[in-house]
């Protein structure tokens, strides 16, 4: 054990961790649940990269001597190796904010000590004088929030690049998928599989619009406020300098907040970033919660999809429910997304005055949510949609049984007469297009190319159609 | 799974109370299964002995598996695959009558039942500790305030009695929740056309897993004038456990944070705050504020709340999904609730130590806000009259002086008897407040 001394006094700490004093006591404190800041590495990374750019500022503006500089850059690029992984043991709840920048700057401080003397504690590297240097947790935690958020809205952007490329390319193979159409999920009229798969293609596009736009929202940053964003702790030149180097180390631009007070205590931007991630979610819930209802059966459901077994399939008499279980496995994951926007919510509701919010939990569940998306969209990606196998020919016969078929006549002759045919067809059980010829409403080929459901479900074919016969229009 | 597929960061291992309730269920199987004659009592007797064992030591390489399941199939056939390589039982007799649904609600029961066991005596500390607070501070007064503005002063005593009094509410709410959990359908699914249970397994095998497991499970309650599936469909498709126990959980962490805030204001300091009360340093509060200590208990409370208001909205979510006659959703909200039974428990243990007990006034900002309370004119008025208040108030005000000056000032009173009129000791009792309100009410 090795005995280390804080404001408050002193504390043991174990000799072979390279965390110091304060994590000891954060640690003790908040041990409350099985879940560690060493299960977020995201959050770890992110104030690490921040450490490394304050350190290359302060040797800049000459706060910081070499030696000290390129020990404190050598150990924080230990942490991005994660040579020191199991050294956060501070509880994810409570485990933002101060505890984990103060974390940070002990483990650099230890390391740094020890490259340079080769003890955890001489060296002469500080966790809060030269680690620390310029920087209140204030500034470093909201800068390493908008990290996290550009990290988290990249990893879901590609995933939903994947899912959107399968539902176009497999939206193509059902192009002749002819189906029934259902609003209410009452039969209206028809419509392909592959429009359906396109149409979800085309809704996600606007999600990855909305995604790829936050990213420029996230390359702002808090450092050189410390603490309440009027900069008193910074020497001069520091924050002039400190976002260049901060974009050296991120590979890509960043920008200062142009008000850091506001910066600071800004608590819009999560809220916003997780909305987006919401919708998202919202829509590939959606998805995997119609394809589940479409493959209802196998012998009396909608039937209109079934899947491939695959072979890790587990329940030979239920060959579907594989297939099942991974759109529920992603209706699952979605609704955790949409769960976890109360968190957020309550999370940044939480703080006054000067500080936005210190709450742990709105990063957390942004991190969360992020995962629980990728999942489901992997899933959806890998399992569910190339084992997709329409039963086409049930498809089509349903599409053509539909008594909403007579749209067709009620278009051209007006909707009493329209309504006549469908009542027929539902008094005889036959289709729209035997009760229109049994009718006698316009010649036989005429009807069969009207109730052809492959013109049916094309715009341009049905106004063709509808120009070629316009002569017979009674309305 | 595929890396690319994570749903859970933790595996089954983490959740030793999880794997021993499936290890007692598949041991109560075994030997309602014996005594139906359906497996031989070595058979019995090999799976009983693993089950035991398994008991003892709840882990094992085969459940590093992610703890996410959908319909308790995977869950099911890892148990049965652990025990059948341990003990050379086929599959198939491990698991004779059970299916994998029922008996993964039976599992999820039994594990809230431990998690509430094990974790909610944090909360019965806590209540005690407001109470002991409540008598330590019973005399003191301090300044009340509504809408953030000074009233009538009344006792810590009261703040913290009240404190405890929400949260004994909202634990009693949490206790009679339980009932919903000792409800257990193993071996009563309907639903599968597969998988019909020999006759007389269910009771039997609950009445093994109440002994087993030392809680008073029972069947689902079956009223005869009700169709005969009635209720064993209820069990599976109305499962709504979760947001009842949600709700509940919900009602205890809401009041948590709530008193969270409040000490967050009290303690607001040291020296430019209401700073009435001091709570106990955990940490440096600031890595470039020397000296700077943060509330970082109540801190913690709090985003236990929030975390609650995520999975309470998980488990409505998880609920309305339920579509048809299986709820297919409802165990990735089990492990979120297991994780809020565990951080308001252990939360609230450390909340009591290191901070609650270690609570103390700061007497000089209370007596001073009690002093200088503009709310004392209350009285003023009470007594003397809203005209007389008023001419006070101006007085206070422009002169810059207390209420009692003012009143001594402007003749109102003299030095003798201000402290009777204005005397604060009577609002540590409500009967002698209102006594003394009554008897020098101010007349026309």
């Amino acid at each position: 054990m090795r005995k280390e001394h804080d404001a408050l006094g002193f504390l043991e700490v174990p000799e072979e961790v390279y965390y110091g004093i304060q994590t000891e006591r954060n640690h003790i404190a908040f041990d409350i649940s099985p879940l560690l800041l060493e299960d977020y590495p995201a959050f770890i990374e992110a104030v690490t990269k921040i450490k490394i750019a304050c350190a290359r500022t302060n040797l800049e503006i000459g706060a910081l001597d070499k030696r000290r500089a390129e020990a404190i850059e050598q150990a924080a690029r230990e942490i991005l190796e994660k040579k020191f992984s199991l050294d956060f043991p501070v509880n994810i709840y409570r485990g933002s904010g101060t505890p984990l920048n103060a974390g940070i700057n002990e483990i650099i401080a230890h390391r740094a000590n020890e490259i340079l003397s080769g003890f955890k504690t001489e060296g002469g590297v500080h966790p809060s004088t030269h680690v620390n240097m310029a920087q209140s947790s204030n500034d470093v935690i909201p800068t390493a929030k908008k990290i996290v958020m550009w990290e988290q809205v990249s990893r879901i952007l590609k995933s939903l690049d994947s899912l959107i490329q399968e539902l176009e390319s497999r939206g193509r193979e059902f192009a002749d998928v002819i189906k029934m159409g259902r609003t209410g999920i009452q039969d209206a009229v028809p419509i392909t599989l592959g429009q359906q798969l396109n149409a979800f293609a085309q809704g996600m596009k606007r999600s990855k619009q909305r995604l790829t736009q936050e990213l420029h929202n996230c390359n702002h940053s808090c450092l050189g406020g410390t603490a309440v964003g009027t900069g008193m702790g910074c020497l001069p030149g520091f924050r002039a300098k400190v976002n260049k180097h901060l974009s050296d180390v991120l590979g890509r631009k960043i920008e200062s907040y142009d008000d850091l007070v506001d910066g600071m205590m800004a608590i819009d931007d999560l809220i916003a970033c997780h909305g987006i991630i919401v919708a998202l979610s919202a829509q590939v819930w959606k998805l995997a919660r119609d394809l589940r209802l479409m493959s209802s059966g196998p012998e009396s459901g909608l039937c209109e999809i079934s899947f491939k077994t695959d072979e890790n399939c587990r329940t030979p008499l239920y060959p579907q429910r594989y297939a099942s279980n991974s759109l529920e496995s992603a209706i699952a994951a979605c609704n955790h997304v949409a769960a976890n926007n109360s968190g957020v919510l309550y999370g940044l509701k939480n703080g006054w005055l000067d500080l936005g919010a210190c709450s742990s939990i709105p990063l957390r569940s942004i991190i969360d949510s992020s995962e629980q998306l990728v999942a489901a969209m992997n899933i959806l990606v890998e399992k569910v949609l190339p084992s997709i196998v329409p039963n086409k020919e049930f498809c089509r016969r349903m599409a053509e049984s539909s008594v909403s078929n007579s749209t067709m006549i009620s278009t051209i002759f007006g909707y009493e007469v329209g309504g006549k045919v469908a009542h027929l067809a539902l008094e005889k059980n036959i289709s729209c297009r035997e009760a229109a010829k049994e009718l006698n409403i316009l010649p036989e080929e005429i009807i069969n190319e009207l109730f052809d459901v492959s013109n049916l479900t094309n715009p341009d074919n049905m106004e063709r159609l509808f120009e070629k016969y316009k002569s017979y229009r009674k309305v | 799974m595929m890396n690319s597929i994570l749903f859970s960061k933790r595996s089954l291992n983490s959740y030793p109370l999880f794997i021993q309730s499936y290890a007692e269920i598949k041991k109560a199987a075994a030997k309602a299964n014996k005594d139906l004659g359906c497996i031989t009592e070595e058979t019995a007797g090999k799976i009983i002995s693993c089950c035991d064992k398994l008991k003892e030591n709840p882990q094992s390489k085969i459940f590093e598996t992610q703890a996410w399941c959908i319909d308790g199939v995977d869950f099911n056939f890892l148990f049965n695959s652990f025990i059948s390589a341990e003990t050379g039982v086929q599959v198939d007799l491990v698991n004779k009558n059970q299916i994998a649904n029922d008996v993964l609600q039976t599992a999820q029961n039994l594990t809230i039942l431990r998690y509430l066991d094990v974790h909610m005596s944090g909360v019965e500390t806590l209540i005690r500790a407001l109470r002991e607070k409540s008598i330590e501070f019973q005399d003191t007064l301090h300044i009340g305030r509504s809408h953030m503005q000074e009233s009538l002063p009344v006792t810590w005593g009261g703040v913290f009695g009240a404190m405890a009094l929400s949260i004994q509410k909202a634990f009693e709410e949490v206790n009679n929740v339980r009932e919903v959990f000792l409800e257990v359908n193993l071996g009563v699914t309907p639903i599968d056309q597969f998988a019909i249970c020999v006759p007389g397994f269910s009771p039997l095998a609950i009445d093994y897993l109440r002994r087993y497991s030392h809680f008073e499970l029972r069947k689902p309650k079956i009223d005869f004038s009700d169709q005969p599936n009635t209720y064993y469909i209820a069990s599976i498709e109305g499962s709504d456990k979760f947001v009842r126990l949600l709700s509940f959980m919900r009602l205890l962490a809401i009041n948590i944070a709530r008193i969270s805030n409040d000490l967050y204001l009290y303690s607001s300091g040291p020296r430019c705050g209401i700073s009435e009360l001091s709570l106990p340093a955990i940490a440096p509060g600031s890595t470039i504020m020397p000296g700077k200590i943060n509330p970082s208990m109540p801190e913690l409370m709090l985003q236990v709340f929030h975390q609650t208001m995520s999975v309470d909205q998980m488990a409505c979510f998880s609920y309305i999904e339920e579509d048809i006659d299986l709820e297919p959703t409802n165990n990735p909200v089990f492990f979120d609730a297991l994780e809020i039974i565990e951080v308001i428990g252990r939360g609230s243990a450390k909340f009591v130590e290191k901070c609650v007990q270690g609570i103390s006034l700061k007497p000089f900002e209370n007596s001073e806000h009690l002093k200088n309370s503009a709310s004392l004119i209350a009285l003023v008025k009470h007594i003397f009259g809203n005209k007389t208040a008023s001419q006070v108030v101006e007085y206070c005000l422009d002169k810059k002086v207390s209420v009692s000056d003012a009143l001594i000032e402007l003749g109102f009173a003299n030095s003798d008897n201000v402290s009777t009129i204005l005397g604060l000791e009577k609002f540590k009792n409500p009967q002698e407040v209102k006594a003394f309100l009554a008897e020098n009410g101010y007349k026309d």
